[in-house]
């Protein structure tokens, strides 16, 4: 051990002289601090007490520093999964991945032909050949010709003949299933441009819709009346009409100028109390569902027996075209 | 000899208690009794502020460094738990305090002198040979030991202070430097041997 190392050993046990030389440099006044600096500190800590305590943010969260990570972590995860789970699954045209029936095995083996027919017609397609018959199932859309006649094509190929011959129960070709499910898509979209078709043309279909609704309606009272001929009371009405026409045509005039449907009473005497308005109002109908010679010809006969009416058919025509 | 293990044993316990009591105090003063803080920093002034004026060269920049501890401290009673030494924990902000002030201004550190110019040191706060009274002598020795202290690298000043002032143990220096106990305890062996050497190079 060196004489430094002996006299560190020495300063340890605290036996140095330079320690004592130390201690002795402790007791000058000139090493504490003024009573300026000691105020100044101690009055800060006296106001530190004095202050009221912040507000930790902290304590007052709901959540803890512990939970809030893992509670917007767990937000998070449900959001996105809730994403993916609402959002439409994107509908690309990949008829490899087309679904195959259940009935169908789904193993990809070539031509297909099974020898029994099967009685499930309604979810299954029958092509007849000469010797066998080919049952391809499908399911949904068994009704369309299309469906049929493109399966047929893809069916009858030459593989499939030879296969015939044999009478071997195999699965259903995937050109065939390609065929079908390109048919379906090709349907559906049939089906949405058609729609689309008919929102543009919503105003003229109601239009024509009302017109059908209407000339229905008069179908209908012209059968009623028919069956009303046969009756009692009405034997006596047609006794006194002209012909069996101007007989319809009177109660067709009538429910017209009334107003009301379903008033099937011919009496010409009520209709002299009906007013001229009323009875062009009747003229106009009948020009737009029955033409411009029935009118003349109801014009000409109900001017003869009410003058007073003075129907004029270029002026029911104009206001017809008005409207 | 009973008497003297007795009167160690007591020392020792009062040195216990005397602990104790300063970290009762900190917490005391944690729960809102200004006046524990009071006796707490009549207690460590003296100490701290030497640590401080015998590291920097303008007093005025060791009454900076000492109030800005201090008030670290007042700052960060709320959340003081008694988990080591008060004493530990007043001198680890002091030593923070110091680092940063170092960084901040290197430049206008002490100039601190490496061992090899340790001796050209001595030669020039050496006294006179012819100083004829011991009084005088020993005053002479404490004010080169004083001027000899500041002319120390900063890490073993540090540690040589850190010993002297507050006793501690190179456990916690090691503690408070932040530095392992090998590296605390060589830093302090140079400083010890530097000023060993300017003491008997006075004396001589």
């Amino acid at each position: 051990m060196s004489d430094h190392d002996k006299e560190f050993e020495e300063y340890l046990a605290g036996n140095a002289e330079l320690s004592t030389l130390y201690n002795a440099s402790k007791n000058t006044t000139d090493d504490e601090p003024g009573i300026g600096l000691d105020n100044s500190i101690l009055a800060a800590a006296k106001r530190e007490v004095a202050s009221k305590p912040q507000k930790n943010k902290k304590n007052y969260s709901p959540f803890g520093t512990n939970y809030f990570i893992p509670l917007s972590t767990a937000a998070t995860i449900f959001i996105v999964v809730a994403a993916v789970s609402f959002f439409p699954e994107q509908q690309s045209i990949d008829y490899d991945s087309e679904p195959m029936p259940e009935s169908m095995p789904k193993t990809t083996v070539t031509p297909i032909v099974i020898a029994k027919r099967k009685k499930s017609a309604s979810k299954e397609l029958t092509i007849s050949t000469n010797k066998t018959e080919v049952v391809a199932p499908i399911s949904g859309f068994v009704e369309d010709s299309t469906l049929v006649s493109s399966s047929k094509e893809s069916l009858n190929t030459p593989d499939a003949e030879q296969d015939n011959t044999n009478a071997v129960k195999q699965p259903i070709v995937p050109q065939a299933q390609f065929d079908l499910a390109l048919n379906k898509k090709q349907l559906n979209t049939t089906q949405l441009e058609s729609k689309v078709l008919s929102k543009k043309n919503s105003s003229k279909a109601k239009k024509k819709e009302v017109k059908v609704r209407r000339e229905k309606v008069l179908r209908q009272r012209k059968s009623s009346l028919l069956e009303h001929e046969s009756s009692a009371g009405l034997e006596a009405q047609r006794a006194e009409t002209p012909s069996n026409t101007s007989f319809m045509d009177g109660l067709m005039i009538s429910s017209l100028v009334t107003n009301k449907p379903n008033e099937l009473i011919y009496d010409e005497q009520r209709w002299q109390h009906y007013s001229s308005k009323q009875w062009r109002e009747a003229m106009v109908t009948i020009y737009k569902q029955q033409g411009k010679l029935k009118l003349q010809e109801i014009i000409e006969r109900y001017n003869q027996k009410f003058p007073r009416l003075k129907l004029d058919i270029d002026t029911i025509i104009a206001a017809a075209k008005n409207r | 000899m009973q008497n003297i293990a007795l009167a160690v044993t007591l020392e020792v316990s009062m040195t216990d208690t005397l602990q104790q009591h300063d970290e009762e105090l900190m917490l005391r003063y944690r729960d809102g009794d200004a006046a524990a803080f009071e006796v707490l920093y009549c207690r460590h002034k003296a100490a701290l502020f030497r640590y401080f004026t015998r590291q920097c060269s303008e007093p005025a920049i060791a009454e900076e460094l000492f109030q800005d501890s201090w008030m670290s401290i007042i700052k960060s009673r709320r959340t003081y738990v008694a988990s080591a030494k008060f004493s530990t924990f007043i001198y680890t902000v002091a030593h923070n305090k110091l680092v940063d002030y170092y960084r901040r201004n290197k430049s206008h550190i002490t100039d601190s002198i490496h061992n090899d110019d340790i001796e050209s040191h001595v030669e020039l706060v050496a006294p006179r040979q012819d100083q004829p009274e011991q009084q005088v002598a020993v005053e002479q020795k404490r004010l080169r030991l004083v001027a000899a202290i500041k002319r120390l690298p900063e890490n073993q000043r540090e540690v040589f202070l850190l010993r002297e002032e507050s006793g501690f143990s190179l456990d916690d220096i090691a503690d408070i430097t932040q530095v392992n106990i090998e590296t605390a305890k060589s830093r302090l062996r140079y400083a010890v041997k530097s000023l060993t050497k300017l003491i008997q190079a006075g004396d001589s």
